[in-house]
């Protein structure tokens, strides 16, 4: 146009000069166009996947690489708006939370929870940012099911705001999910003391029915525990009393219940166990011919040991028709590591308490041989 | 003491007399309120007691102490509570609006004696009626008094309410204030003092109150229902630390299931009676025996039954097993309490009653 303003200068034009001189103008510019070299803009954003690129630009990118590496200019303006020494606490602990909200926006909650933390970190005297800072990681925590965080949260929260609902409301539920059930009634009567709402007031009689029913497995347990208790006690207080002698224990107060129990797989649970004051033992039976043995459980003390073989012949590996109570020999080894013979007729009890015997693994146990027999014979060579 | 002797005393008692002869004229009155005849010789001084009532208020504490301990001993017989009725201090309505000011100030010391006297006047069937005038409209302020136990700072711990909620709701207009929402279930707010250890006062008070509302079969809906939770809290007392079979135990209201070692049954027989009573009231309509059977009932009674011995209470126990281990078509009737039994047949039962206990005793 410079040009078209100096032929102004020049002299008045006619119109048709006018005319013919845009026309000239307009021509030469398209040649010149025309003439400059045809290449292609590669400089920016293809078009197809500018939104990604724009992503990536430190000034627009909404989350930090994938590789955690921020390029320098990130690195910057990070630095620039985290800076302790550009901000104050305030500031910071604000800009963390911002930091936090945008991530918790896109359900990234752990980097949220980071940057709560962070702004929690400035100690900030600002109550309502540090009430609204531990409110929002509680969420975060919430959402990714850390309860017991989400339940710390919302407390600390409250420490700085106690009227924070919002807080208030995920204390309980926090506290519900963890068991907390106190602590969740505590905190629905308080929010229901404002206001009525519904889920509240379910929540809070969902905590009492959950709270007496832990209360009572509490105590059903501790009455179990106490049951057993007692009958161990029961136990060791009747072999204390009635002088049976235990293996490996060198006084009374040496005594436990591990020293008790049957050493026979599968049999831990025949420990010997007391009932209406009485002791039935699990006892045992050899038949060192036949290399068999039976295991009797909870044989009362008042018995004669008789009577439990009674039970037990005749036995299925007896073909011969040898073993009956009355003519069979019955032995026990001693803690003289020599074999004693008794008298099947007595009471479990009082065998338990014969001279030299001893009790191992917590079950009596009993050779039973066929009276008279080499089995008989070669059995108690082996002693010899 | 001659008549003129207690004019005499009207003028010691007065605000601006010699705070020493205040206080022995007020210790001799006290003394005086000790016996039904000493009660009786100050009643016939209006004066006396007038002056006694306002003395109440009185800026000595120990001379307040003193008036409202009178009022205690004067309300302890019937003729001394209808008289106090008839009085009408300075600046309240009648003796039980002064008593309520004081029940509801934080700051008032000895409100216990003012609970007492409330306690005692409310007792008077006859004049209950008149008294609810007084005391509805501040209803919900005693209760929340009451439930708070540090509501009083000096000291009071204002038991003595229950007793007074326990005669109150001999009247209809009280029970259904009791069980309606208004807008809390004063009710709600009470039951919990049924295991209140603490005192036998208040807990005996709740009991009462909840055996009182049990003879009203209107409300045995209410009572039965299973958000009010009654049966885990009255039947608590009745319970030691016995053993139940599994499926037996399981019926049980949860708060009630395998109770620790250490819990014994309510050593009050008179509780434990209340507890019997109301339990025999709640059989008398279908739901109600329904609820108590659900609630495995006739296990804590069999229980209870073995332990039990006073005669009074196992009469009372066995009315409720009689009726529950019956079956609905055996019991023949929807409400028991609507059966009319005839005078012979009530006399027979009420003689093999006192047959069983003279046996037993």
């Amino acid at each position: 146009m410079a040009e078209a303003n100096k032929s102004d200068v020049k002299s008045p034009m006619t119109e048709e000069e006018r005319l013919e001189l845009c026309q000239k103008l307009d021509k030469e510019l398209d040649d010149f166009i025309d003439s400059l070299e045809k290449r292609r803009y590669t400089e920016g954003w293809p078009e197809d996947r500018w939104e990604e690129e724009m992503d990536k630009h430190p000034f627009f990118m909404k989350s930090t690489p994938e590789n955690g590496e921020l390029s320098p200019l990130a690195e910057g303006l990070a630095n620039l708006k985290f800076d302790p020494e550009e901000n104050t606490p305030v500031e910071l602990a604000s800009n963390y939370k911002e930091d936090g909200n945008f991530n918790f926006k896109h359900k990234n909650y752990r980097l949220a929870i980071l940057g709560y933390t962070e702004g929690i970190k400035q100690r900030c005297d600002n109550a309502e940012i540090n009430a609204s800072l531990y409110n929002n990681r509680a969420a975060a925590h919430w959402h990714l099911k850390n309860f017991r965080s989400a339940l710390g949260d919302s407390e600390k929260a409250l420490s700085f705001s106690s009227n924070h609902t919002k807080a208030k409301i995920r204390a309980a539920k926090s506290a519900f999910q963890i068991a907390k059930y106190q602590t969740c009634i505590k905190y629905c009567e308080e929010i229901l003391e404002n206001t009525k709402d519904k889920d509240i007031s379910e929540l809070l009689s969902n905590a009492k029915k959950k709270k007496i029913i832990m209360e009572r497995d509490q105590r059903k347990q501790a009455r179990n525990i106490q049951n057993i208790t007692e009958q161990k006690d029961a136990v060791l207080k009747a072999i204390i009393e009635r002088g049976i002698k235990i293996s490996n224990c060198d006084d009374e107060d040496d005594i436990d219940l591990s020293k008790l129990e049957p050493s026979l797989p599968g049999a831990h649970d025949a420990i010997v166990h007391v009932e209406d004051g009485l002791l039935k033992w699990p006892v045992l039976f050899l038949y060192p011919e036949y290399q068999m043995t039976d295991f009797v459980r909870g044989c009362p003390e008042n018995v004669p040991l008789s009577c439990q073989l009674e039970q037990l012949f005749p036995a299925p590996w007896d073909e011969k028709n040898k073993y009956s109570v009355a003519s069979v020999n019955i032995y026990f080894e001693g803690y003289d590591k020599m074999p004693h013979v008794i008298d099947p007729s007595k009471n479990l009890g009082d065998l338990l308490v014969a001279k030299y015997f001893e009790l191992r693994a917590g079950t009596p146990a009993f050779f039973v041989l066929p009276r008279g027999s080499k089995i008989e014979s070669r059995f108690l060579e082996n002693y010899i | 003491m001659a008549l003129d002797s207690f004019d005499e005393l009207i003028e010691f008692l007065k605000p601006e007399s010699r705070i020493d002869l205040r206080h022995i004229s007020m210790d001799y009155l006290v003394s005086l309120s000790g016996t039904e005849d000493g009660v009786n010789k100050m009643l016939e001084h209006e004066r006396i007691t007038q002056a006694v009532i306002e003395l109440t208020d009185d800026r000595i504490k120990e001379i307040a102490k003193h008036a409202l301990l009178m009022l205690v001993n004067i309300s302890a017989y019937t003729r001394g509570a209808t008289e106090l009725l008839k009085y009408k201090p300075l600046r309240y309505k009648n003796i039980i609006d002064l008593l309520i000011s004081y029940v509801l100030n934080p700051n008032k010391t000895d409100a216990d004696a003012a609970c007492m006297t409330l306690s005692n006047i409310t007792r008077l069937e006859d004049e209950l009626e008149v008294c609810l005038n007084t005391f509805i409209p501040h209803l919900n302020d005693i209760m929340n008094a009451f439930v708070n136990t540090e509501f009083n700072k000096t000291g009071s711990n204002l038991h003595y309410l229950a007793p007074m909620f326990s005669n109150l709701a001999c009247s209809h207009r009280i029970r259904k204030w009791l069980c309606e929402e208004n807008p809390h279930v004063p009710l709600i707010k009470l039951i919990p003092f049924c295991n209140y250890d603490v005192s036998n006062i208040r807990k005996g008070g709740a009991i009462g109150t909840i055996r009182n509302i049990s003879f009203d079969t209107d409300y045995h809906e209410f009572l039965v229902s299973p958000d009010l939770d009654l049966l885990t809290y009255i039947l608590y007392p009745l319970m030691g630390n016995e053993d139940y079979p599994d499926d037996e135990m399981e019926t049980l209201p949860v708060t009630l299931q395998y109770l620790p070692k250490e819990k014994r049954r309510e050593p009050d027989i008179d509780i434990r009676i209340l507890i019997l009573e109301t339990l025999n009231k709640l059989c008398a309509q279908r739901r109600g025996r329904q609820y108590l059977r659900e609630n495995g009932v006739y296990y804590i009674m069999r229980e209870y039954h073995k332990w039990e011995k006073d005669p009074k209470a196992l009469i009372a126990c066995e009315n409720v097993v009689d009726i529950l281990i019956q079956k609905e078509d055996e019991v023949g009737a929807e409400d028991l309490s609507t059966v009319e039994v005839p005078e012979e047949l009530r006399e027979r039962f009420n003689k093999t009653n006192s047959d069983f206990m003279m046996n037993l005793q």
